[in-house]
């Protein structure tokens, strides 16, 4: 009984006042660096384009990580006596204890550090997690946080790694494809209604003029159903962006005399995966 | 360019360049993060500087026959250039058929107008005009842009001229502002049928001493505020000591027509009290940057962007070409604020604002243009 007593004590250093202040100290400047790091680095990235707003949000959540190191690397001396046993006997025991007790949260954690070096999102990207779209607002310890279109903050745990797909619009880069579609009538001129429609794209104030527009096109039982495929310069304004091709492409095939179809949704729906 | 001193008019001769090979005194980014760190510095309200000379010693000014002058020999400079380039081109008598575009950043001045009308060469102004010149060896369409709507009910109409000009058997110039340029870049026609442009060189520090200089001779002598000295003062080897002309082709990102408003904007002279008759010292530093307002900020960028594409135009010409309804009083907000300017129903962008202009347009994310 002495012996384990004793062991136990051998794990950990003499605390005394001077040592809990110095504990105390760090956890406060590094809370205060990262939540400095949450404040500022979004509000400069702001007033920055999309390419370099994504590598300034980007830095969010890694300065976060290197912080939390520092801490550890700097507190757990100051408390444990690290030797080699020590540090497998305490290991052992955060071990046992994460698995039974706090495996979900650990998961989260576990996935939330790959997810970091394999950038399945990043801060700035526009994602789908399950039936979930929108921009991701915060990349935390246990959970990403995105902005849907309709500005509702939505919280998902990043262990839907390991098990959800995970589509990503942008990939880190400052552009997404918007696509617009239009069903027109059978039996038109397929070349001037393909034309039309990359004009309107070309013409949008909305477009990257970096990238190509393309027109495609598929025949349906009841319509050709047309996809006019298009980048912004800014992907905040993707939904703007489709708007403002919907509205003028149907208004250039309607003043080109072209027939626009309308038929049941349902009909419809073998149209996707073009 | 390199130019080392006043007078050495061969050598001080800017020559017209390839298209895409603009040297910019900045990078994208470092205008961006330099863009940056002034809008932190006016939100955080910086004390100013140690200047040499006391502000409240000086007065602005703007002295018309001193801008004359200057505008005068800039033009001249610009358009020796365009002799440089074309004249032999524009006069060689042959059947074969040869084009070639000039792509210039936004400028008060229709420079290409200018030199063709000295030239007596045929210029097309409109479409209807084409019929009338289509017999001529060689004609210049000035202004590319004015035929451009960013509309796609209006693209047939700047079809139908490149077709004309498609059928053209003859030598045709072509002007375009590099942001219709960057627009049109887009469409394959353009590019096949112009083939490669020509754009002016960036103007360094010793190209503005060298128009300066000319321009004004030892009728004034250029001070820089925050050094107290001349800002033509050399070295023994011919390289100018005061920083203020690098900094002033910094700044108008190497455009001289945009460096000389800038000069303007700073002018300054000693108030009547601290000034001695026979003072001949004018004061100049680099006006401060600005920035939007931000009310309405996206449509004003919008606005601004499609300014600078389509160039001049009526104020209710820019109702269609912005994909939101423009608020009432924009551009006399922006006019206020001296982005652009505001003249018997036209709105042109103001161009001792431009790099502010270009700066906001490329924080905001637009595609900017290409030199």
């Amino acid at each position: 009984m002495e012996d384990r007593v004793k062991r136990i004590s051998n794990l950990f250093n003499e605390i005394d006042g001077w040592v809990i202040a110095e504990i105390m100290l760090s956890i406060i400047v590094v809370w205060a660096f990262i939540k400095a790091t949450q404040k500022i680095l979004p509000w400069i990235s702001e007033l920055l384009p999309a390419k370099l707003r994504y590598i300034t949000l980007n830095s969010v959540p890694i300065l976060r990580v290197l912080a939390l190191l520092v801490l550890i690397i700097w507190i757990v001396p100051l408390i444990f006596n690290i030797t080699l046993q020590n540090f497998v006997f305490i290991a052992g025991a955060l071990s046992v204890a994460a698995g039974f007790a706090v495996k979900d949260l650990a998961s989260s954690v576990i996935a939330g550090f790959v997810a970091l070096f394999e950038k399945p999102y990043r801060m700035g990207d526009w994602i789908k997690i399950g039936d979930h779209y929108g921009e991701v607002v915060s990349v935390g310890m246990r959970a990403v946080q995105i902005r849907t279109p309709d500005d509702n903050v939505v919280t998902i745990a990043h262990d839907r790694i390991w098990t959800d797909s995970v589509s990503n619009a942008n990939d880190g880069y400052g552009t997404l494809m918007c696509v617009a579609e239009f069903h027109v009538a059978q039996n038109q001129d397929v070349s001037e209604v393909s034309a039309l429609l990359k004009t309107v794209a070309q013409t949008s104030p909305y477009l990257n003029l970096d990238r190509k527009v393309i027109v495609v096109m598929q025949n349906t039982a009841f319509s050709m159903v047309y996809r006019l495929k298009a980048y912004p310069f800014e992907p905040r304004n993707q939904f703007a962006f489709i708007t403002d091709m919907t509205e003028r492409g149907n208004a250039a095939l309607l003043g080109a005399g072209i027939n626009l179809t309308s038929a049941p949704e349902e009909l419809f729906s073998q149209t996707t995966g073009i | 360019m390199q130019v080392t001193s006043a007078g050495k008019s061969d050598e001080s001769l800017p020559k017209l360049i390839q298209f895409g090979k603009y040297a910019w005194p900045k990078t994208e980014a470092q205008q961006t993060l330099v863009h940056l760190v002034e809008k932190i510095k006016l939100g955080i309200s910086f004390g100013s500087q140690d200047d040499a000379i006391d502000a409240d010693t000086l007065k602005a000014v703007s002295d018309n026959a001193f801008e004359i002058a200057i505008r005068e020999q800039l033009c001249a400079k610009l358009l020796a250039a365009l002799d440089q380039e074309y004249c032999t081109w524009a006069k060689t008598e042959t059947n074969k058929r040869s084009q070639r575009i000039f792509i210039h950043p936004p400028m008060e001045i229709d420079i290409l107008t200018e030199w063709a009308t000295r030239q007596d060469l045929p210029v097309v102004s409109s479409i209807s005009r084409f019929s009338e010149v289509a017999a001529a060896p060689c004609i210049v369409v000035p202004k590319l842009e004015r035929f451009l709507s960013r509309r796609q009910v209006r693209m047939p109409e700047l079809f139908d001229l490149l077709s004309k000009l498609a059928c053209y058997q003859g030598r045709i110039l072509v002007g375009c502002n590099s942001w219709a340029m960057r627009f049109l870049e887009q469409f394959e026609d353009i590019r096949l049928l112009l083939g490669p442009g020509q754009v002016f060189p960036a103007f360094g520090a010793d190209a503005l001493a060298d128009i300066l200089e000319a321009a004004v001779g030892d009728s004034v002598t250029l001070m820089s505020v925050s050094s107290g000295d001349s800002v033509f003062k050399r070295d023994d080897e011919g390289a100018l000591c005061d920083p203020f002309l690098q900094e002033l082709a910094d700044s108008s990102l190497g455009h001289p027509w945009v460096a000389i408003e800038m000069l303007f904007q700073g002018l300054a002279e000693a108030t009547d009290e601290a000034r001695a008759t026979t003072d001949k010292r004018s004061w100049v530093q680099l006006p401060s940057a600005c920035s939007l307002p931000n009310t309405g900020r996206d449509a004003i960028l919008f606005a601004l962007h499609s300014l600078l594409i389509h160039g001049s135009r009526k104020i209710e010409d820019f109702d269609g070409l912005v994909p939101m309804r423009l608020p009432k009083g924009i551009w006399a907000e922006l006019d206020r604020n001296g982005f652009v300017d505001l003249k018997d129903g036209y709105v042109s962008c103001a161009i001792r604002n431009y790099p502010d202009i270009r700066r906001e347009l490329s924080a905001a994310g637009f595609n900017l243009d290409r030199l």
